[in-house]
């Protein structure tokens, strides 16, 4: 047997293979499901970031208003509720700042939720 | 590259890489197809790396290549060439059958011989094009190249 010989084996190696259509078929399935997952991930991502945007938005506000109403805060907490000063002024921060991260979750959480709704429903990808 | 473009150069190029990969798993032509869908997903999911399109089918070559050696590989067929030989099918149509002196022969190399062998004499690539896929020196190349012939000629030889 010389290379000729061994060019010739491999040139009509012919092996019977699947059907073309059903290969390629199995592989737009698969092709398909990456662009679920794709299109998925990108939503999500766009959800959060719209999210974090509108967090960030609200925590400002709520911030900038418990500033404002602060020494609102402050004065009731030494009239009515009889502290001393000190611990008037830290319990209208703690206030401030627990009005402030609530809404911030509640935004963020209201946001992906909300969007998540909107989306269009996904494809039917269950023969992967 | 979208997905359009790259289902347009599979359809071109799959049924070359399967027999490759038939060939690579010595004839076990589903775990070349799961490999082929495999290397063929790998490639679309970083095909936008791909600067010339025209090389798309060694691109594709060389990623179902490292997917076999990446561990994918099941054992190949242990059936020995006189077993392969005594077995035969009424319907000589059957390729299984009909290659299985080859698949035995070619189940005797080496995972890099084999390759660097498939890829020469079916693919027709260049010592040069075989080494980058192969991510080895053309040297290399040409010394399993030699190893391969010698074993792939003495084995089919003791079959004719």
């Amino acid at each position: 047997m010389n290379d000729n010989d061994l060019t010739k084996v491999f040139d009509t190696y012919r092996p019977a293979l699947g059907p073309d259509l059903e290969f390629m078929g199995r592989l737009e399935q698969r092709l398909e499901a990456v662009e679920f997952i794709r299109e998925q991930q990108e939503s999500r991502r766009r959800r959060n970031h719209i999210g974090l945007v509108a967090a960030a938005v609200a925590g400002c506000v709520v911030g900038a208003i418990a500033t404002l109403v602060s020494p609102w805060i402050m004065s009731a907490c030494i009239g009515i509720a009889g502290m001393s000063e000190l611990m008037a002024v830290v319990t209208t921060w703690v206030v401030a700042a627990v009005l402030c991260v609530a809404s911030i979750l509640a935004v963020y959480d209201m946001c992906t939720t909300s969007f998540k709704k909107l989306e269009p429903a996904p494809r039917n990808v269950s023969n992967f | 590259m979208n997905r359009t473009e790259f289902v347009r150069h599979v359809e071109r190029c799959q049924r070359e890489l399967r027999r490759f990969l038939t060939a690579l798993c010595c004839g076990d032509t589903s775990q070349a197809d799961d490999l082929a869908q495999d290397a063929l997903m790998k490639a679309y999911l970083s095909c936008d790396g791909l600067q010339d399109d025209s090389k798309f089918k060694s691109w594709v070559f060389r990623i179902a290549y490292n997917s076999f050696i990446s561990g994918t590989r099941r054992p190949c067929p242990t059936i020995g060439l006189e077993q392969a030989t005594a077995m035969e099918s009424g319907d000589c149509s059957d390729s299984a059958f009909r290659y299985q002196a080859l698949h035995a022969a070619l189940g005797r190399l080496s995972e890099k011989e084999r390759a660097a062998t498939l890829l020469f004499y079916m693919e027709s690539y260049s010592t040069k094009e075989i080494a980058k896929m192969m991510n080895t020196s053309s040297d290399a190349v040409k010394q399993q190249l030699s190893r391969a012939r010698v074993h792939l000629k003495s084995m089919l030889e003791n079959e004719r």
